[in-house]
């Protein structure tokens, strides 16, 4: 309402958590405006649920300062849950043996939503999540997908200004994962201010104006998926689809000059490798050398995608 | 701000709210003995075979009348509910991890964690109403009329101090793991020392010291005045006292669940139950 309200800062400023001498967070600076569908993307343990803990009020930081619509979120904790939901992935956080009506109503109780439009404000976000018509039945026989929404539903309740979720769609089949997708950027539409994680690519891709890659615990990398892509558009990228390359041969494509990473894939038996480099000119002729006695079904070279970007930066190369 | 929250998060509307309407949804998702297959054998049926176990037992032995072991037996088995649904109802957030969500919002966490105790507490006075009854059919139990609405008060006293107890064990139980074997533990503990079975006046100083400071031991004594049909006014200090014990059990098991809740922001050890 007032003038200082309006900006919204997310400022998580040299943070450092320590545990068993694990530094999960080591030192995130990030801001992000108003109305904007933010991504933060990396890999498994880089310190996503960490930071969304934190912004959250579930976690203190060890140093530095979050602030979410201005209030801090270590001494105005009561102020800031007002103001934010809460959506995690996996199929846990959610009473089994209730209906989702009533999971959302303990919730509803909770956020001191007005009783008298308790019933209704449930039914709507339960429709806006797709779930309107069986919200009498137990969550038990639930799918992911649909638990997932109903954690959504949640999160919407008392239709708070900030959400954050932290990699929603982990586990939900394709299908679900994409209706997840959509509700989430039918919240920005709503004017919501959304943080994601994530450690799909293409979720992030498809979905945020700007993306930050964390990669174990520091900010490595931030921008449009664009400007992220662009960081390696000077790379050319050698795809390989063959059967049986072994260790030693992945170990001397990464000794190559001018190799930036080395990864491999499974796609049904047959292995893709993608080999960046800055200099691909000699590679192919060096990449067929090293791979004598080996089915090679195909070999090609391709743009980077963002997906190579994000494997860059998170090997470090 | 939500423009859908009418009552501010800490008005007294959202506690009576949460602690009431809150309370009755938590103990449905966590009480699991809640549906008649489980209910049944476990909260009416082996309570009974307690009571009838060791009334058969008394009059075998000789030893003790039937009224020392009915009164004993049908208020020490409200703290089935008491300990184990209490352990339940708070420590089973662990396990469907709703703990976290919860903590994300504004919500009173007094009426939050209270509010499970009130179920539990019913369950527990239903649970030795039910003994007193059917040992009122079978056994030919017969309290004195007039002493009928000082026992009553006597049991939803006691059920209410055995709640309080189980609320420490269900906060041990958001840290600690397998908190049920501690649960079995206390259960079969307070058969023991709080005068159930065996008169405290048998048992070595130290455990009767000990007793004091458990639920039933004082409730149990003065369900025994009022069978004995010795008046109100000799129950009423144990009653009270029963109810000192229930209280500070409850408040330390609160207070716990804050320190949890406050060292777990600190540490993060919510995050990996
Ligand atoms: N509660 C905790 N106690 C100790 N270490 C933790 C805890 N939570 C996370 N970690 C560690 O911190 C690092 C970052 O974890 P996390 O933030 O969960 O990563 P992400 O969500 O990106 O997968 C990991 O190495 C993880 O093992
Ligand atoms: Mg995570």
């Amino acid at each position: 309402m007032r003038g200082l309200h309006r900006t919204y800062r997310t400022t998580v400023g040299t943070l450092r958590r320590r545990r068993l001498e694990v530094e999960a967070v080591r030192g995130i600076d990030l801001e992000i405006g108003r109305g904007e569908l933010f991504g933060l993307l990396g890999p498994n343990g880089a310190g996503k649920t960490t930071t969304i803990r934190m912004l959250c009020t579930l976690l203190l930081p060890t140093s530095g300062t979050v602030r979410v619509l201005g209030l801090d979120a270590v001494t105005q904790a009561r102020e800031v849950r007002r103001r934010i939901g809460y959506v995690f992935g996996g199929d846990r956080g959610l009473y089994d043996r209730l209906s989702a009506y009533d999971n959302l109503r303990y919730f509803a109780e909770l956020y001191a939503l007005d009783p008298r439009r308790m019933r209704a404000r449930i039914g709507e976000v339960l429709e806006s999540v797709g779930r309107a018509g069986r919200e009498k039945e137990r969550v038990e026989g639930f799918s992911r997908g649909m638990r997932q929404r109903l954690h959504l539903a949640r999160g919407l309740l008392h239709d708070p200004p900030v959400l954050f979720f932290d990699e929603p769609t982990i586990g939900v089949d394709p299908v679900g994962a994409r209706e997840v997708r959509q509700l989430i950027s039918g919240l920005q539409e709503r004017g919501k201010t959304v943080l994601l994680t994530t450690h799909y690519m293409f979720e992030a891709d498809s979905l945020c104006q700007r993306i930050a890659v964390i990669s174990r615990g520091r900010i490595v990398a931030s921008g449009s998926p664009r400007d992220l892509k662009s960081a390696v558009s000077d790379r050319t990228v050698v795809e390989i689809e063959a059967y049986g390359i072994g260790e030693p041969a992945l170990a001397r494509m990464r000794q190559l000059p001018g190799v930036e990473s080395v990864t491999v894939e499974n796609k049904d038996q047959a292995q893709v490798v993608s080999v960046q480099s800055r200099d691909s000119v000699q590679l192919t002729g060096r990449l067929m050398e090293l791979l004598q006695g080996v089915r090679v079904e195909r070999i090609g070279t391709r743009e980077p995608t963002l997906e190579d970007a994000y494997v860059a930066l998170v090997t470090g190369g | 701000m939500s423009a859908l929250a009418a009552t501010e998060a800490g008005s007294r509307g959202h506690f009576w709210r949460v602690f009431l309407i809150g309370g009755l949804i938590s103990y449905r998702a966590l009480f699991y003995w809640i549906n008649p297959w489980q209910y049944v054998p476990t909260m009416l049926a082996a309570p009974l075979f307690q009571i009838l176990f060791f009334v058969y037992l008394g009059r075998a032995a000789g030893v003790g009348s039937t009224a020392f072991f009915v009164v004993g037996n049908s208020i020490q088995i409200c703290s089935m509910s008491g300990i184990y649904g209490m352990t339940m109802a708070i420590s089973n957030e662990r396990q469907f991890q709703t703990l976290s969500p919860i903590l994300a919002t504004p919500s009173n966490r007094l009426a939050v964690f209270l509010g499970r105790g009130l179920p539990v507490l019913i369950t527990g006075f239903q649970t030795t109403c039910f003994g007193f009854l059917v040992s009122a059919l079978i056994l030919g139990f017969r309290p004195a009329p007039a002493e009928l609405p000082m026992l009553l008060l006597t049991v939803l006293v006691t059920a209410g101090s055995c709640t309080g107890f189980g609320m420490a064990l269900g906060s041990v139980g958001l840290r600690v793991r397998d908190v049920f074997l501690i649960s079995n533990i206390a259960y079969f503990a307070v058969l023991l020392v709080c005068g159930v079975e065996v008169p405290l006046s048998q048992l070595p100083g130290a455990v009767r010291g000990l007793a004091q400071f458990l639920p039933l031991t004082h409730g149990i004594a003065a369900g025994r005045l009022l069978a004995a049909g010795r008046g109100g006014g000799a129950a009423v200090s144990d009653i009270l006292l029963e109810l000192l014990v229930g209280c500070c059990w409850a408040a330390f098991a609160y207070l716990l669940f804050r320190h949890f809740e406050r060292s777990g922001r600190r540490t993060g050890a919510f995050d990996r139950l």
